[in-house]
């Protein structure tokens, strides 16, 4: 049995030190364009992360993490425009994911539905979400003095501030320094929950339900309890990717959100949490060299990646070079192998 | 008939059978006795075809069938009674009876003809019969594709005695008239011994002994012999 | 009293709709426990194999219900023999691999014939009642419906092959082991569930407009009714489809169609939690 999510101090601390390389470095080196492409796609590595507790590493087949991440932009973007003020906003974000995560996981795990039925029922959940943000044009559905607006969805929202300085609107620049810092608080917090004896737990539970069950583990709980850390990291991004966006409409609630986030784990390696984030950088470069002017349609790669991965690689790119790299190791290398992650 | 040769399987990396030989004859009723788990039914699921040959060789009137599918093997004369008899709960008795024929052209009357408790019952859902007139459906079923040789895990596994007798005597009658072989699996030590003329003790994934002639009808011995494996 | 007449039939049209575009679906998912999130790709191929046609002269509807069904379902082989096949007895890798041939089927299509919608004119003419009107091809939706249903129902219940796919979806093993090729009777099932899904797109066709990303708004309804069902294909999706029909029209006449789609989602959640096998593990148990 291959050790999956194991803490290897050594390959968290290279992962961890190159995300806040990159966070330092490239605003000296890269211009404007590059680093916003760059905060967006470090938004979607954090949601990406955010499906890798919940299905990676707890096992939780969540169709609809889109609904964590749309409702945690709409959070965002309803609490920002009423207070002038981001810190409160952030919070909320992130606390009402959970909270709705909370009510959705209590009414799923408890009722002891099967993987397949979760995947229904978050699937609904985001086509719900999408169907009623898209018919909340008409100006009565507003929250205080933020409108919904519908279809159109939100303009101009304020970005995030400094805390509790409302007039310091963070720069582009320091908008990327942020998300990547985010994007590291995210990682060293799946790590820490994988390493932790309850992380061990939640593997165990996904792994063998049953016999975690026999151990005397309450299965529905220890799911529900890492169905809402995940959800409260998605609606995290969620609010990132407003503050990068300026603007939410209901396209974040839709399937295609919610495929994406699949495609970059599975291709990544879903059971690592390197590999989402890698996935996540590296197709939506490949998908936004293909927006410009090119022939081919970013659905047929995104596709065709997706069935190759399933049928091919399941396991995804890191886990695969990794224990390729590790044999290698074996055969060639004396004694102790480097671990890479 | 059939022959096994050195036959290793398991499931997955976990290995179960190791190394088990065994010829079946023309005709013959081949016994074989083993406690709980000492990989009988690996053993018959390994020569249906649904374990993977990790090494050794199955072969049936000289046709080496190591790598068939199932269903080749299905073709080829090999019909299998699994443990627990597996009939279709949700499809008639006749419909049990008919998906099985429409393959080989046997007709279910004839068949029927063998198993009067199975045909008063043509109309009953598989499902709603009772665990002995189910291994009846179950051995009438695999008759109708017509085999040369019966696979069969333990086919009087808590079923009372008076259908034991019954089943008894159909397996007699289907080996003496249609010359079928059979490879019996039993922990039933009378039927057992009434079916067959040798035994072989399979223990721990291999064939630990081989009981002929009269040792057979020592029950005594055999149970000794099972205590002990 | 009029009101109540169309609202009866506008209630029976939804109802339809649900099962037309459900069943091939049902079939796979009852024979296979496959889910094929492409589902609604293959409505549009079948669209597009009508709408083509058509404008290459042939009579519409030759081209909806007979090119349509026949294109799917070459389609179905071709996905089955390459991808499907791969991946029997893994459902979750089927749902992610089919929703890979979604999105890749869905960018093809858009690169051969572009982003535009093609239609065909609903034929026939409305049929009025007092002052309300219903489109008489939202009756021949019904029409084909049921007739579907009925050959369907008849070759599962009277004809050897139907004994035999309903044998499959009881106890596949056993099935191989009186000598029937399974990935054989796999095959034959996927292509007539997709088959059926090209029929659904080629009828709708002319209802929807006909673009590529057209099957988005089919799959997660299709997927909900089927799995709501539960292992009984006709039983059990069609009381599915009745009630997720009767309550999306009812929240569509009082509200929007946008919110009376948002009740069929929460409709479907509130379902699953109580009978978490669908209708057919609590009802139909072994029904077809
Ligand atoms: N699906 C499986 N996966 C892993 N191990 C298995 C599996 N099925 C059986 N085994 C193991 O294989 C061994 C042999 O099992 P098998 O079913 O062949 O025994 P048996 O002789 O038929 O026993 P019984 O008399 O109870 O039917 C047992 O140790 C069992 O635990
Ligand atoms: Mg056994």
């Amino acid at each position: 049995m291959p050790q999956t999510f194991a803490p290897r101090h050594a390959g968290t601390l290279a992962t961890s030190v190159l995300i806040l390389g990159a966070a330092v470095v490239l605003p000296q080196t890269l211009g404007l364009f590059t680093l916003l492409q760059l905060t967006v796609y470090a938004v979607m590595a954090i949601l990406a992360l955010s499906l890798s507790i919940t299905w990676g590493l707890g096992g939780v087949l969540c169709f609809g993490q889109a609904a964590f991440f749309g409702l945690g932009g709409y959070t965002y973007a309803v609490a920002v425009t009423n207070f002038g003020e981001s810190t409160l906003p952030i919070l909320l974000a992130v606390l009402v994911q959970a909270l709705v995560a909370l009510c959705l996981g209590w009414f799923m795990f408890m009722g002891r539905l099967s993987d397949l039925y979760v995947g229904v029922v978050t699937l609904c959940t985001s086509l719900i979400l999408f169907n009623f943000a898209n018919s909340t044009s008409d100006p009565w559905y507003r929250i205080g003095s933020a409108a919904l607006n519908g279809f159109n969805g939100m303009p101009a929202i304020r970005g995030i501030n400094i805390p509790f300085l409302p007039g310091a609107l963070l720069s582009p620049v320091q908008s990327f320094v942020l998300t990547m810092l985010a994007l590291l608080a995210v990682y060293l917090l799946c790590k820490t929950i994988a390493g932790s004896s309850w992380g061990r737990v939640v593997a165990a539970t996904r792994q063998n339900p049953l016999r975690a069950e026999l151990m005397g583990y309450d299965t529905a709980r220890v799911k529900l309890g890492i169905f809402v850390i995940g959800s409260a990291v998605a609606g995290f991004a969620g609010c990132l990717f407003v503050n990068w966006n300026g603007f939410v409409s209901p396209d974040v609630f839709g399937l295609s959100m919610s495929a994406q986030i699949m495609i970059w784990m599975i291709v990544g390696g879903r059971e690592t949490f390197v590999g989402p984030i890698v996935g996540a950088f590296a197709l939506q470069a490949l998908v936004s060299r293909l927006g410009v002017g090119s022939e081919i349609n970013a659905n047929v790669v995104l596709g065709g990646l997706l069935m190759i991965f399933v049928v091919l690689v399941p396991r995804g790119i890191l886990p695969t070079v990794r224990d390729g790299l590790l044999s290698l190791g074996r055969k060639w290398g004396p004694g102790k192998t480097r671990e890479v992650n | 008939m059939l022959e096994v040769q050195a036959l290793h399987s398991g499931y997955g990396r976990i290995p179960i059978l190791n190394g088990v030989s065994l010829t079946l004859g023309q005709s013959e009723i081949l016994g074989v006795l083993g406690h709980n788990g000492a990989g009988k039914t690996t053993l018959m699921r390994a020569i249906a075809g649904f374990l993977p040959a990790t090494q050794g060789r199955i072969a049936m009137e000289g046709r080496d069938l190591t790598a068939a599918a199932p269903f080749q093997r299905a073709n080829a004369g090999l019909g299998y009674v699994p443990q627990g008899r597996q009939i279709f709960p949700a499809l008639s008795v006749r419909e049990n009876l008919t998906v099985a024929a429409a393959r080989s052209g046997r007709s279910v009357d004839e068949i029927l003809a063998l198993f009067p408790r199975v045909a008063r019952l043509l109309d009953r859902p598989g499902g709603a019969l009772s665990g002995g007139e189910q291994q009846l459906l179950a051995l009438a079923r695999c008759l109708c594709t017509g085999p040369s040789v019966m696979l069969l895990d333990e086919p009087t596994e808590g079923i009372q005695p008076s259908i034991i007798d019954e089943i008894i005597e159909t397996l007699q009658t289907i080996n003496r008239e249609q010359g079928v072989s059979i490879l019996l699996v039993e922990q039933n030590l009378e039927c057992l011994a009434a079916l067959s003329k040798r035994i072989l003790l399979l223990d721990r994934g291999t064939i630990v002994e081989s009981i002929e002639g009269q040792a057979v009808h020592d029950e005594a011995r055999l149970a000794s012999l099972m205590m002990k494996a | 009293m009029d009101l109540v007449l169309i609202l009866t039939l506008q209630g029976v049209v939804a109802i339809a709709t649900i099962l037309l575009f459900s069943i091939g679906l049902a079939i796979i998912f009852g024979m296979m426990r496959v889910i094929n999130l492409a589902h609604g790709e293959f409505m549009m191929i079948g669209a597009y194999g009508a709408v083509k046609s058509h404008e290459a002269g042939l009579n519409l509807w030759v081209a909806m219900l007979v090119v349509a069904p026949l294109v799917a379902a070459l389609f179905g082989l071709v996905v089955e023999r390459v991808l499907i096949r791969h991946l029997y007895g893994r459902l979750i890798d089927t749902l992610l691999a089919t929703w890979g041939l979604s999105l890749f089927t869905v960018g093809v299509v858009t690169m051969i014939f572009g982003n535009t919608t093609s239609g065909v004119p609903t034929p026939l003419g409305t049929l009025r009642i007092g002052d309300y009107g219903l489109g008489q091809y939202n009756l021949v939706i019904v029409g084909v419906t049921l007739l579907v249903l009925a050959l369907v129902a008849l070759v599962l219940k009277r004809t050897s092959a139907g004994v035999l796919a309903r044998a499959t979806m009881q106890n596949p093993e056993m099935i191989a082991a009186l000598g029937y090729n399974p990935r054989r009777i796999y095959a034959a099932t996927f292509a007539i569930g997709s088959g059926l899904a090209g029929l659904a797109g080629g009828l709708l066709a002319p209802l929807t407009g006909v673009i590529p990303a057209m099957g988005v708004a089919f799959v997660a309804k299709a997927f909900i009714t089927v799995i709501s069902g539960g292992a009984a294909v006709i039983l059990g999706t069609g009381t599915a489809a009745a009630i997720y029909g009767v309550i999306s029209q009812s929240v569509t006449y009082v509200s929007t169609s946008v919110i009376g789609e948002a009740s069929l989602f929460l409709a479907a959640i509130i379902l699953l939690r109580l009978l978490p096998n669908g209708f057919a593990g609590r009802f139909f148990k072994g029904g077809v």
